[in-house]
């Protein structure tokens, strides 16, 4: 039965026996083999154990702070197909709205005037009539287009009463939605039109999606518990190292938050550690978006890793796609929605995306008190200390800094202060950057 | 139920604006992908940037990516050209620095690697050896050729079959399992004497 045909054929399969991945028919030939054959045996036992061997090899858990980021450029990098089918719709409202407008301002003139001096709104002049009339038309336009005008609408509510925002964002729409400057809308959008295709990395891997149907087996899944597993480690990673005296619900996914938040696309950090300042100065108010962009332009790219090849390999795709930075403050107020709703998870994982994003170079007030925040969160006692203190350390610095300008008022022979706004952060805030 | 879905039916839905689906896709993907960039690069802080690259340039690339397309091969295939990339742009700069230090500098191996393994109450002794075993385990793989390492790697812990590497790696099929039966020889070798041992350590 064992011949030296057979012991070459298996020569010729080992490896898709060893994975099983002959045909059904063709393994137990082979299997049928391998039982008679002592030689065949002890040389498939001994690719065996060396799998065993590494079968022990750990599998690391990647740190939920990447997630956590890549969730939120999930989140805003999303709302790209939406942004452009609105503002195609809104290309066409922008002639249409208008236009029957005016259709409905001439019938109510001619109605006017056929009603000749109707007692409820009666103005003589036809063209100031027309007017308000066009007005409330335009408004009540959107709701026909009962899909889009719920994503539309909390844009433009959002860019009024988040006009605090210090640093300027933009609001991406094919043309201006209205003429009037808005105060710093709010919204960033990953901008760059449709996703290239034909460059760097992706584009070499573009061929590939020729794949043809999704092959015989179906993707390899985990289990449904694993995956509830994973879904506990995505969110409470962060919470693990301070879980909290009695653990409050832990929040349903906050991904729809994220969106509700209007989140920014972000990437590690703010570009160049401690010198550079995280964000173009603020100073003016944003043109329109062909300004911002213009001024972005020369801004090295958003994505900061810590390998410079990796920065590279970035570069290309950062500038190939515009990845509007994430705002801290946003982070940041979430940090205090958080705390109030007392989701400690979440609070630990905003605050160590501050950290990240250098907010206490940006607002130190803030950053001592999401400190605080954080501190309430952790278990262990010494990682409460440490946030404790380093919230005492920047009130110190806010404190010092003000005297120092007071000193500096007092005695006007000084050149001003201008460039004091941009401390360092203290030492924990910067991630380990190795340059 | 997202979490029943396939992949491709999540990409589906992300494509359609649903982040929760990004999320399922992401929970399920993250730690294998991890794991093989960080195998086969060696470096946990390079892997975590890679990692984070690849799964941003999934978010980029949602728009053209075809539901036909098997999403694993296609992530897959992002994960292994950011690999790659980096080794030549390492390369190239140790080629062209040459007062550089050898070895990565912020490269954990050894105890580090017991800091994120939870303490399952292990003895001390057996976590001892554990990492001793790791240590080793990882040495081994790093000796391997980035061809074969690539395709061991795939074929081991990303569970791909030789076909779906074949074309992710753009060679043909037999010298994919040519590349893997080189692999597991020279690991067999290099790891001759922690058989037994990892036998008993399960």
């Amino acid at each position: 039965m064992t011949t030296r045909t057979d012991c070459h054929k298996l020569d010729e399969t080992l490896m898709d026996f060893l994975y099983q991945e002959l045909a059904a028919d063709e393994m137990a030939e082979v299997r049928a083999h391998v039982d008679g054959c002592p030689r065949c045996t002890a040389e498939i036992e001994r690719f065996q154990a060396t799998r065993r061997t590494l079968g022990a090899l750990e599998q690391l858990e990647p740190p939920a702070a990447v997630s956590a980021k890549l969730l939120h450029q999930a989140a805003a990098a999303h709302r790209r197909p939406l942004w452009r089918g609105r503002s195609r719709l809104f290309r066409y409202t922008a002639v249409a709205v208008p236009m029957l407008a005016a259709a409905a301002a001439l019938v109510l003139v001619f109605h006017v005037k056929d009603k000749a001096m109707a007692p409820i709104q009666a103005r003589p002049t036809s063209t100031v009539t027309a007017e308000p009339a066009a007005a409330p038309s335009v408004s009540s336009g959107p709701p026909a287009e009962a899909p889009m005008a719920g994503e539309a609408a909390p844009s433009v509510s959002a860019s009024a009463n988040k006009e605090d925002k210090s640093e300027g964002g933009f609001e991406l729409a094919d043309k201006p939605v209205s003429g009037k400057d808005k105060p710093a809308p709010r919204r960033k959008v990953a901008v760059g039109g449709g996703v290239e295709k034909k460059s760097g990395i992706i584009g070499r891997i573009e061929p590939d999606v020729k794949f043809k149907a999704p092959s015989t087996v179906p993707p390899a899944e985990l289990g449904h518990a694993q995956i509830e597993q994973e879904r506990k480690l995505a969110s409470g990673a962060a919470g693990g190292k301070a879980a909290q005296p009695a653990p409050p619900p832990p929040a349903p996914r906050s991904v729809a938050a994220d969106e509700e938040q209007g989140l920014k696309l972000q990437v590690r950090g703010a570009q160049a550690p401690q010198s550079a300042q995280p964000t173009p100065a603020p100073s003016k108010p944003k043109g329109g978006v062909a300004e911002y962009l213009e001024g972005r332009k020369n801004e090295p790219p958003s994505t900061t890793y810590r390998t410079p090849e990796i920065n590279e390999m970035s570069k290309s795709m950062a500038q190939k796609h515009e990845i509007a930075p994430i705002s801290p403050d946003d982070v940041f107020r979430d940090v205090l929605t958080s705390a109030r709703e007392n989701n400690c998870p979440r609070v630990v994982e905003r605050v160590n995306l501050l950290e990240n994003l250098r907010y206490a170079s940006r607002n130190p007030q803030n950053m001592s008190e999401a400190y605080r925040h954080r501190a309430d969160c952790q278990r262990n006692p010494s990682d409460k200390d440490n946030d404790l203190r380093r919230a005492q350390q920047l009130r110190y610095q806010i404190e010092q800094r003000a005297s120092e300008q007071q000193r500096a008022r007092q005695k006007p022979s000084k050149a001003a202060d201008a460039p004091a706004a941009a401390e360092p952060a203290p030492a924990q805030a910067a991630p380990p950057a190795k340059k | 139920m997202l979490h029943s879905e396939t992949d491709e039916a999540l990409m589906a839905r992300y494509q359609k604006g649903d982040v929760r689906a990004f999320e399922v896709l992401l929970a399920r993907h993250r730690k294998p992908v991890y794991n093989f960039i960080y195998r086969f690069v060696g470096d946990r802080a390079q892997a975590e940037d890679l990692l984070q690259e690849t799964f941003l340039r999934v978010i980029k690339g949602a728009e053209s990516y075809q539901r036909e397309a098997k999403f694993t091969t296609w992530l897959y295939t992002i994960a292994r050209n950011q690999c790659v990339d980096l080794s030549r742009r390492m390369k190239l700069r140790r080629a062209s620095s040459l007062d550089q230090a050898t070895g990565h500098g912020d490269d954990h191996n050894g105890a580090t690697l017991l800091d994120v393994v939870p303490d399952g109450g292990a003895a001390v002794e057996r976590r001892a050896m554990d990492s001793e075993l790791q240590t080793r385990l990882k040495a081994a793989i790093e000796q391997l050729s980035e061809e074969q390492r690539e395709v061991f790697l795939m074929r081991e812990f990303l569970n791909m079959q030789f076909k779906e590497i074949a074309e992710v790696t753009g060679v043909p099929e037999n010298t994919v399992k040519s590349r893997m039966r080189y692999a597991l020889e020279k690991l067999r070798d290099l790891l001759e004497d922690y058989r037994e041992l990892a036998r008993a350590a399960p």
